[in-house]
Order: structure tokens, then C-alpha cells, then sequence
């Protein structure tokens, strides 16, 4: 009895060895999302998305795993390590800490971490210039504004958020130096990220207040937004992702950050065994951040938007125009 | 005074999991891929050294809050604010790390113990007092606590406490003198790499000699005897010249400083600071903990490990399968309950029917 | 003529276990329609057993059941009913808060859509007028009291046209006065055909009642007899099986030393009943019964005695000290004891083991720790010493009390109140529900209590008890003392009287 017990657990393993023996060939590569989940349409959804595409044009094995609570983002990094994921891609500054731990103890498996940076040989760390890119969609917005007054909802209050909220407000100062901007946070714990029955309530009192176009990088909560865009009939602008099409004729436009180019990126590395640790800070010269423009918003932005925002984006990238960076700002307020 | 297991105490539990892993396999054929993924799953919780120790670290913490809900349950009062307990006993640790950075081990170790089980115990004696003072239902009061305490433990934990160098919703992290050692750690001196990369820590004994204690309290000792009496049957508790209200107060307190000592095993034995949402409902597993287990101490030590394992199980069963999420723990584990609870309904089924064959 | 004809019913070769027990062996008897048929037996001799199993609920392992002659199988209470059996329990089961026709008509509704409450109300009009309830229709049943509810049991079963009545130690819960009407209406019911089957361990209501007695002893029928042939002491040497030994009564050691008194005390409560002006007291040496019908105070009394009520006016002092001043648990120590009026749920914990139940109320005692743990080594002795001078049995002091009949757990709850020296001792209706043998030996231990100098003081609702071992007895009617007698000027109806409130 107990030997046929002990006989069929090691066929059943001989074969689940099997099984995975006929997976060689293809490089592995691990995504672990945050809280947000591949369906969050934005920060999350682009990274899936880069992913995706890398799995179709180069023949990768991908294997995500979201996380449903931030205390289970080290198990799945460590239990990808332990599966022997030749690369493994971490999306979202919560997963920081983990990766740190996980690379030092894994110093053969690769690892991207995206929007956070870390030392470690072995981890490839992209960041954007979120400041540059909030810069254009709020001078834009400036532009789009007949109320000149202009919303600000930010998902959980971090010095991430607070970066694209001052590179914002000098894009509509840049514009209109007369136009006020509301500020408000969905809140300060990792719930703000997908809480977006908060985030419209903020926003149906932003707009019931005047305002008439609403910036909203907070994750899943940006859904919110939009919905109260609908409901008033006001402007909001997306973040991360291109959400011009969520709701069309509403989003103005979207403050792009390139995950999804970055991961193929990394990805396309990977298997011409190119990896590269190391970080990586992408803004506009870059092509790291930028607004999107498609069939959904071209009839919200004249061509006289378009070529001033033109005019902008190469002030900055050329350095002629410098947009205040919340970081700094920290800096330097720490060194004083 | 004896309490030995029964065989059917034991069996129940396994027949449970035989028919909830067997659901759980339907499903997996249903969405077209191998049940021996849950096979795989299975062997990789327990017979490697990175499942086991995954498994461990999860069982530590619902050992804990699995004696808090049992030891409350003796006395006949239903605990379900371990979740909370737990965030006060965490958040006692960083706040004396706070004070306190820099304390040589042999005080920082004991005290931080100290602190946690003082303040996890405080969250409970504060719903014993409104038990036996009050006479307010503890059922409501341990879940309103739970959200008063957790709610003030995120906002210590993003202001006061906060570590400001990082984006994550996180604490500072405590002085060195407060890490308590992982199992690696003693493996690694004697050359393996057993459990090398996993958090379980010595927190693990910690739970076991909790569990351990708890058993000899209850069963062994005049007070463990008095809360006993009083759960069973407090009306001839009371006619016998026991204290009602002092020992609801008292049981409670104990409750809530084994909830306490969760942090130890999250603060000082892993994380090192404490992280926004570092509890994935521990307090409320453990009531389960203790379902399983009939609240005996030394049940608990298992069916704490089942749990650890179900939790574990499911990050690799959500590796190997294609469509399944790791929200399959939830499943396996309501499954569980739900057939445990109705054993006494599928007992008398058997029962039954077994005579009818016999005729 | 009911002779002559078929019996109505027919027990033959009924077995039933229950594990490792017989519940019920062979049991073999017939009864007869248009009578009433008393079964008596000690607790734990199976006659609730077998009624189960004429109600349909339990399944019997061997043996037939005839109605009319004809076997028949009853599986459920369902079909039970519809076979026109019907059953009042000890415990009523009636929705407290529902109207009295609406209990009556409960799982026997006319209709599934619409009640036709004028016939339904025509129909049970007509069978109070028939039998002579009193029960107010519209009524809900909560404000009924415990006879009342009684009678709506009774009509429930009317209603549903049931021809064989089976009551469950009917009597248990009446006063004196409700136990008459309740037999007269017995009567009324025999009169119009209906067949009564009545479980019961008081021997008077057997020979003042009944036609035909099936006595039982230990799961069998010990002989099924027809009344008038009948005496209460054969009748109760054939439920026991041996003769009752008289009581042995020691001499008197009268010292009136007071070890309790008690002064003016009132308890005022805006539900239930309140004491007024409650004065007595008890000696060394000295019984002192306190009669009355259930419900009168007794409940409010003793608890203030225990200790449990504290907000009270007035003082109870023993041995010089206010009790309130003591903690409950060294007051015990010290020699005041309690006996709880209900057994299971004030002074036994059911799942516990007979060895934990005997150190309940001593569990902080040296003796039996050792440090800080309880000693099983120690306990040991102590409860064996305990089983075996009273006789406890079974005499595994692991087993758990659950497997205890009642007169065995009552007779460890007297041990463990009064194994240690006893000044006073509080003794709540210390004899109910329990079989005769038990109830002798308590009585008989009370005695010799009495006469090493404890002062009991003894309350009960069975007036045989209260005569047989009170010296003083007083009288509580709504929270007051309304008489004293003594041994010698006591007499059941004055007592009974008194009782009532009214003057002698």
C-alpha cells in the first residue's frame, strides 16, 4: 500500500519533469504586477502589454502573477528565482524592497525593476521623467481650459505622485500663469491605488467647483475619474497608458510613461543575451515619457495645440526649458 | 482532567481537505489543465526546503492568532479581534525600536517581545472590560476595535513612524539590536543550505512553546480550569465562586497578547520595519485555525500548518496552472470550513446509512 | 368493555440501545383505548425511550408496534401524527412569540395561501367549550403561564384530531391547584374516547389517576397492573426492586446557635419578582424548609443567598459576617455550601469529566495542586473517596457527567458540597427529577448533617420533602413570608393554603 503510494508520487513527479523539460529552448521571463493587476488600463496594463507583445514577436515563455496584497510581492519574486526565471521583470515601486533582497540572494537571475532604482548588479532599474511628461499634458490642459481652472487628483500621496503633481502645475503656469490648480489625494495608504469610487468623488466636487479638466495619475482610481468626466460631460486626462479610448471625446489626451517599451525593451536585450544592469532614467529626450494623440482625442487638440506642445517638447528635450523637479526640490530642501 | 485527541478529531480534517483538494481538481480539469498540478503544488509546500520554509513562516503567525481565538473560545467568548490585537502588538515593536534604536540585544529581544504581547493585550482586555463591566457583546466589540486599531496602526504607520526615504506606505526600520535570527541562519552554521532564502524565523518556536503553554494553562492549571468551567457553563461557574467578569477580562487580554506576538514574527523576525497591509488577514484565519483544530492548543500547531501550507500551496499552484490565481487558498479553505462545520450533518449520513447496509 | 375488545396498542419485544446501553429491553405492553395509562419508572428505566419510539422518533432496533391489531411501523413524528398520536414534552414546544391559535395551528395549517380564521377559531371555540380550557385564543403565548401553555399543548393536539395523548411528566411544572384541573380535563378527554398515556415518577398521581399502570425498571417492564389492585409502598417496591428502608432520624442536639440569618431583605427589579421585607433565620443543627409555588421569589432568594445577586436592601449574615463582604469563593472555603435549584445548568458543567465536576468550587485548593498545576495524583483520592460514599455510579471518575443519570449527578453534586465541614448549607430543590433511591439516600444525608450541627436551609416545590425534614417551615407567596409552622403545627392543607395566599 504505502510502497504504490510512494511509486506514484515519483511518477507523477518524473512526469511534471517531463512536462517542464519540453519548455527549454524558450527563455522564461517572470512579470510580477502590484495591487493595480493587469486590467488597472494603466501603469500595470502597460507593462502586461510590453510583456505580451515581447511573448508574440520573440518566442519568450511568459508567466504573470499579480499580487493581490504587498507581503506576498517577495514570495513570487523569490519563488520565480527559485524556478530558475532567467529574467524576471518587477512592475511598481512597492516591490523595491523585494527586489533588493531577492537579487542579492539570486545574483544569476536577472531582474527589471520598474519605477524604482536599486544598486544591485543584476537589476536593470527604469525610472521616467513622470515631471516632463505631466508638464506637457498640464500645459495642454491650460490650453483646453475655458474655466481656467484645472484639477488635480492624485492617487496615493508619495513623493512619486507629488513629482508629477509640480511638474504639472508648471506646465499650466507655463500657459496660463493666472489659472488655479485643485489638488486633492485619494489617500495615503496602497489602497488609493484602486479605489476609484474615492477618486470620483473627489473629482465630481473638482468639477462642480468650475473645474473643467481633471489630471488623474492614481492607477486603477483614474477609472473613477473618468467616470465623473462622463457624468458632468467635463474633460479628464489619463496617465501611463495611452486611455484616450476609455472614454472618448472626453480624455483630452494622456500622459504617457513608455512601461510597455521599456519591458520589450528589456525583454529584446534578454535574449540576445544583452542584459544590462544598471539605471535608466527616461524622460522626453529619451523617449521615455510623452502625450498621446489618436483618433479618439483629434478633435479635442487644434492644430495650434499640437504645434505649441511641439514647441515645448523640444525646449525641454534641447534643455532650454527646465521643468521643476519634486525630487530635487527634496533634495536640496534636505540639504539645507 | 485528560483531553487526548479522537480519531475522529483528526479524521475530519483530513477528509475535508481530500474532498475540497478533490473540488479543487474538478475545477482545474474544467478549465483544461492537470490536476497533478495540485500534486506538484502539494510536494513543493512541504518536501523541499523553500516550500517548507514558505510554509513555516505562515504557519508561525496562525498559531498565534489561532490560540488567541481558542483561548477566548474556552471561556465562551468568541474573539475576532485578533486581527487588530495583532496590528497593536507590530506597531509596539517599531514604536520602542523608535525610542530606543540602539539597545544590545539581550534588552531589545525580550522587550520587544514584551511590548508586543503588553499591547496586543491592552486591544483585548479592552473588550474584556466592555464584556464584563458592560455587558456589550464581544463579538462587536473586538470588530469595531479591529477597525480603530488598524486604521490608527496605518496612520502611525504612514506618519509618526514613516520612513521617509521611500515611496512604499512602510516604517523605518528597527535597530539591529531587535532582529531576531531566521532558521537559516542556525543551518547555515551547520554548513547546509536548508531553508537558506525563507523567512521562517525562531518566532516559529516562539508560537510552539505559546501553544504549548496554552495547553497546560487550560488544561492543567486552577485558572485554566476556572476559564473552562465558565465557557461551558458560566451560570455553574458562578454558583461555584467564579469570577466572571475578572476572568472574561483576563481571558480576553491573554487573547489579544497572543494576537500580540504576530508582530514579533512579522517585525522582528522578517521585515525588519512594518509594512502597510502586512497582515493578509491572519486574525481572521485563525478563527478558522481554531475551528479545525476544536480550539486544543496542541491541535492548533497543525491545523495551523494545513493553513500555512494551503497559503503557500496556492502561489505555486498559481505558477504552475494557467488560469488559476492564488484566490484558490480562499476557496480551499472556505471549502474546509464549510465541511467541517456540517460534519455532525455528513457523521449521522454515514452513520445511517452504514446501518442500512448492514440490513 | 374496553376489556373485551382488541387493545388499542401493542408493545411487543421492543429493544433499544444506545451504544453500549439498552435503553430498552423487550419491552412488552398494551394499552387500552378510552383509558389512562400511567408508566412509571425511576429515571433512566425507559420509559421516555419508548414513548420516542411510539412518537417516531427514534427507530427501534427490534419489535413491532400494532395499532388495532395491525403492526405498524412509525418512522417519523410526522407520521406519528397522522397516525393520531400526538405528544406533549416536559419542555413545551411552543413560539413564544406567536398567538395561542396561531401555535395551534402551526405546521397544520388549513391552507398554504389563506388561513380561515373564523373557522379555525369556530373549531378551537367549540373544543374549548368541550373540554373546559381557559385559554384566551388571541393571546400571545410569552404572557401565558406555565399551566396555560400546557393547555395549548393539549389543544394543539385536539386540533389535529390525536386519539392516543401522551404527556411527559405532565405535573412536573404546576402548582397544586393546576395539577387538579389538569386531571379533571384528563378525565373529560377519557369520557369523550380519547386515550391517555401518562409518563410520570409521582407515585399519588398514578393511584389517584390512572386505570392501568405499566411499571418499568432498567429498560423493561417489570409487570403491567390495573390501579385499584395497587398501593403506593407495592407500587414503589416494584419500581425500585428492593423495599424502602424508613428513614433513620438521629437524636436532637438542639443548640439555637444562628449560623445564618438573614434581616429585611428586599430586592427591587422593574422585571420579575421582587422580595419585600425577607427576615429569618437558620441554626446550627436545624432544618428549615421553605415552601412554595415555583415563581414566588424562591429563584431571587437564592440567588442573593449565592451570592450572584448583590444589590440588594437588607443584610444576609453568616457567622457574624456580612456575605457580601466575602469573596464567593473563600465564603465556600468556608463553609457555606449551595446546592443550585437546576442541576444541569447552575451545578454541574455537563462536558466536564465527573472527576472535574467534583472539584468545582474547590479547584484553587493546596491540596489538590501542585504549584501551580492541578494534581491529578491528588484529585485522585479525594474524588473516589466521594464516588464511593455516595454511591456515584458509574465509578470511572473519567467518564463525563453526560453519561451520569440525573440522581447519580445530583448525588455528586451533594457530595461535592458537602464532603468538606459544612456550617450551612443552601439545598435548592435538592431531590427533582431524580429516582427514589437517590432521593432517600439524600435525605437521609441530610440528616446526619443536621445532626453534626449544619443548618440547612431547605427550599423545595414537593411539600411530601419539605414535611418530611423540616423542622421550621416558612412560607413564601409574591416575595413574602406569608406563614411559619412548625414541625408539629405543619399540615399539607394549611401549607397548601398558604401557599395559595390564602389565611389559614
Amino acid at each position: 500500500m504505502k510502497k504504490t503510494f510512494f511509486c506514484e508520487i515519483v511518477l507523477s513527479l518524473s512526469l511534471l519533469l517531463g512536462l517542464s523539460g519540453s519548455l527549454h529552448g524558450e527563455i522564461k521571463v517572470g512579470l510580477a504586477l502590484d495591487k493595480g493587476g493587469r486590467d488597472d488600463k494603466s501603469f500595470n496594463a502597460a507593462a502586461f502589454l510590453g510583456a505580451t507583445e515581447a511573448q508574440n514577436k520573440l518566442g519568450i515563455k511568459l508567466k504573470t502573477v499579480e499580487s493581490s496584497d504587498d507581503i506576498s510581492l517577495e514570495p513570487t519574486l523569490r519563488t520565480f528565482a527559485q524556478k530558475q526565471f532567467p529574467l524576471i521583470i518587477a512592475v511598481g515601486f512597492v516591490q523595491k524592497n523585494a527586489v533588493e533582497r531577492v537579487a542579492k540572494q539570486f545574483p544569476k537571475a536577472h531582474f527589471v525593476l520598474i519605477d524604482a532604482t536599486t544598486d544591485a548588479p543584476n537589476v536593470r532599474s527604469i525610472v521616467f521623467k513622470e515631471h516632463e511628461g505631466s508638464f506637457l499634458v498640464g500645459a495642454l490642459s491650460a490650453m483646453a481650459s475655458k474655466t481656467h481652472k484645472i484639477g488635480f487628483v492624485g492617487g496615493m500621496d508619495i513623493p512619486m505622485i507629488r513629482r508629477f503633481q509640480l511638474g504639472f502645475e508648471s506646465g499650466v503656469k507655463h500657459i496660463n500663469p493666472n489659472a488655479t490648480v485643485l489638488t486633492n489625494y485619494v489617500g495615503s495608504s496602497s489602497e488609493a491605488w484602486r479605489n476609484p469610487t474615492k477618486a470620483k468623488e473627489l473629482a465630481l466636487s473638482q468639477y462642480n467647483k468650475g473645474v473643467d479638466v481633471i489630471f488623474s495619475p492614481s492607477g486603477a482610481s483614474g477609472l473613477g475619474v473618468f467616470d465623473a468626466a462622463e457624468q458632468m460631460q467635463r474633460l479628464a486626462v489619463g496617465c501611463d497608458s495611452n486611455q484616450n479610448w476609455v472614454k472618448p471625446g472626453l480624455v483630452l489626451t494622456s500622459m504617457l510613461k513608455k512601461v510597455d517599451v521599456a519591458v520589450f525593451k528589456a525583454i529584446e536585450l534578454e535574449t540576445q543575451s544583452k542584459f544590462q544592469g544598471g539605471i535608466f532614467d527616461l524622460g522626453l529626450s529619451e523617449n521615455g515619457v510623452d502625450y498621446s494623440l489618436d483618433e479618439f482625442n483629434r478633435k479635442l487638440i487644434s492644430s495650434e495645440m499640437e504645434s505649441r506642445i511641439q514647441t515645448i517638447k523640444s525646449d525641454i528635450s534641447n534643455k532650454k526649458l527646465k521643468v521643476p523637479d519634486y525630487y530635487l526640490k527634496m533634495k536640496k530642501a534636505k540639504s539645507f | 482532567m485528560k483531553f487526548s485527541f479522537s480519531k475522529k478529531a483528526v479524521i475530519a480534517p483530513l477528509v475535508a481537505l481530500a474532498v475540497s483538494a478533490s473540488v479543487i481538481s474538478l475545477f482545474l480539469v474544467c478549465m483544461g489543465e492537470s490536476p497533478s498540478i495540485l500534486v506538484e503544488a502539494f510536494t513543493s509546500t512541504f518536501f523541499n526546503s523553500f516550500g517548507l520554509g514558505y510554509t513555516l513562516y505562515y504557519t508561525t503567525p496562525l498559531i498565534l492568532t489561532g490560540l488567541s481565538v481558542a483561548l477566548s473560545f474556552h471561556a465562551g467568548l468568541f474573539n475576532i479581534g485578533s486581527e487588530g490585537q495583532l496590528h497593536l502588538g507590530a506597531i509596539a515593536i517599531v514604536a520602542l525600536s523608535c525610542f530606543f534604536p540602539n539597545l544590545p540585544s539581550f534588552l531589545a529581544v525580550p522587550l520587544g517581545v514584551l511590548v508586543a504581547l503588553i499591547f496586543g493585550g491592552i486591544w483585548g482586555m479592552i473588550a474584556g472590560y466592555f464584556k464584563a463591566k458592560r455587558g456589550s457583546h464581544e463579538v462587536i466589540v473586538t470588530i469595531l476595535l479591529n477597525f480603530i486599531g488598524i486604521i490608527l496602526v496605518n496612520y502611525l504607520i504612514l506618519y509618526p513612524f514613516k520612513n521617509t526615504e521611500v515611496q512604499n506606505p512602510e516604517t523605518v526600520e528597527i535597530g539591529k539590536g531587535y532582529v531576531l535570527p531566521l532558521l537559516s541562519d542556525f543551518t547555515t552554521l551547520l554548513g547546509s543550505d536548508f531553508f537558506l532564502t525563507t523567512p521562517v524565523n525562531i518566532t516559529l518556536f516562539l508560537s510552539i512553546i505559546a501553544a504549548i503553554l496554552c495547553y497546560l494553562f487550560l488544561f492543567h492549571t486552577s485558572k485554566g480550569y476556572e476559564i473552562r468551567a465558565l465557557g461551558q457553563n458560566p451560570t455553574a461557574a458562578e454558583f461555584n465562586g467564579i469570577a466572571v467578569g475578572a476572568n472574561f477580562i483576563l481571558v480576553l487580554t491573554l487573547s489579544g497578547a497572543l494576537s500580540g506576538l504576530v508582530g514579533v514574527n512579522e517585525v522582528m523576525g522578517y521585515h525588519h520595519k512594518l509594512i502597510e497591509g502586512f497582515s493578509p488577514q491572519y486574525g481572521f484565519t485563525g478563527i478558522a485555525v481554531a475551528l479545525i483544530a476544536r480550539n486544543h492548543p496542541l491541535g492548533i500547531i497543525l491545523s495551523a500548518l494545513l493553513f500555512g501550507a494551503i497559503h503557500n500551496g496556492a502561489r505555486e499552484i498559481e505558477f504552475l496552472s494557467e488560469k488559476m490565481t492564488k484566490e484558490v487558498s480562499v476557496i480551499m479553505e472556505a471549502l474546509i470550513i464549510i465541511i467541517i462545520a456540517s460534519q455532525p450533518y455528513f457523521v449521522r449520513l454515514f452513520s445511517k446509512s452504514k446501518k442500512e447496509g448492514a440490513k | 368493555m374496553a376489556q373485551t375488545s382488541p387493545p388499542l396498542l401493542e408493545f411487543s419485544k421492543i429493544s433499544k440501545t444506545f451504544g453500549a446501553v439498552a435503553a430498552n429491553r423487550d419491552v412488552t405492553f398494551s394499552v387500552h383505548s378510552s383509558t389512562i395509562h400511567g408508566v412509571v419508572g425511576e429515571n433512566g428505566a425507559g420509559k421516555s425511550t419508548i414513548m420516542k419510539i411510539l412518537y417516531g422518533m427514534f427507530e427501534p432496533d427490534h419489535g413491532v408496534i400494532s395499532l388495532k391489531g395491525k403492526p405498524t411501523p412509525i418512522r417519523t413524528p410526522q407520521e406519528a401524527i397522522s397516525l393520531g398520536i400526538g405528544m406533549v414534552h416536559q419542555h413545551f414546544m411552543l413560539v413564544p412569540t406567536l398567538t395561542v391559535w396561531e401555535n395551534i395551528i402551526l405546521g397544520k395549517e388549513p391552507s398554504l395561501w389563506f388561513v380561515d380564521e373564523a373557522s379555525v377559531m369556530g373549531q378551537l371555540e367549540n373544543l374549548k367549550k368541550e373540554f373546559g380550557f381557559q385559554v384566551e385564543l388571541n393571546q400571545k403565548v410569552e404572557t401565558l403561564s406555565v399551566g396555560h401553555q400546557q393547555q395549548v399543548e393539549l389543544l394543539k393536539l385536539l386540533f389535529r384530531k390525536s386519539d392516543i395523548l401522551i404527556l411527559d411528566e405532565p405535573t412536573a411544572v404546576l402548582s397544586p391547584q393546576e395539577v387538579e384541573s389538569l386531571f379533571e380535563r384528563l378525565k373529560n378527554l377519557k369520557k369523550a374516547g380519547k386515550t391517555i398515556i401518562l409518563i410520570t415518577h409521582k407515585l399519588k398521581e398514578i393511584l389517584n389517576h390512572t386505570d392501568c399502570v405499566t411499571i418499568m425498571r432498567q429498560g423493561t417492564v417489570v409487570e403491567t397492573l390495573a390501579t385499584r389492585d395497587l398501593s403506593e409502598e407495592i407500587l414503589a417496591e416494584k419500581m425500585i426492586g428492593h423495599k424502602r428502608s424508613p428513614l433513620k432520624r438521629h437524636e436532637e442536639a438542639h443548640t439555637p446557635q444562628a449560623i445564618l440569618q438573614v434581616s429585611s431583605l428586599t430586592l427591587k427589579k422593574p422585571m420579575g419578582q421582587k422580595l419585600s421585607d425577607i427576615s429569618f433565620e437558620v441554626n446550627a443543627g436545624e432544618i428549615v424548609g421553605i415552601a412554595g409555588i415555583e415563581g414566588n421569589g424562591q429563584q431571587e432568594l437564592i440567588k442573593c443567598l449565592a451570592g450572584i445577586e448583590r444589590h440588594f436592601d437588607g443584610q444576609i449574615v453568616f457567622n457574624n459576617q456580612n456575605i457580601l463582604d466575602v469573596d464567593s469563593y473563600d465564603l465556600k472555603q468556608m463553609g457555606f455550601s449551595i446546592i443550585p435549584p437546576d442541576r444541569h445548568r447552575e451545578a454541574v458543567i455537563l462536558p466536564f469529566s465527573i472527576s472535574e465536576n467534583a472539584i468545582l468550587g474547590h479547584h484553587k485548593e493546596r491540596e489538590i495542586r501542585n504549584g501551580w498545576f492541578l494534581s491529578g495524583s491528588k484529585t485522585e483520592p479525594i474524588v473516589s473517596h466521594m464516588i464511593q460514599r455516595f454511591d456515584v455510579r458509574p465509578k470511572d471518575p473519567h467518564l463525563s457527567m453526560v453519561s451520569l443519570s440525573g440522581g447519580n449527578q445530583q448525588k455528586l453534586v451533594v457530595a461535592r458540597e458537602t464532603s468538606r465541614p459544612v456550617q450551612f448549607l443552601l439545598a435548592a430543590h435538592p431531590t427533582r427529577g431524580i429516582d427514589i433511591g437517590a432521593i432517600d439516600f439524600i435525605h437521609q444525608h441530610f440528616l446526619e448533617l443536621k445532626s453534626k450541627g449544619t443548618g440547612i436551609l431547605l427550599i423545595s416545590s414537593e411539600l411530601d420533602e419539605i414535611l418530611k425534614l423540616s423542622d421550621r417551615i416558612l412560607v413564601l407567596f409574591h416575595g413574602r413570608i406569608v406563614a411559619q409552622f412548625t414541625k408539629e403545627t405543619a399540615n399539607e392543607r394549611e401549607l397548601g393554603l398558604s401557599m395559595t395566599g390564602g389565611t389559614v
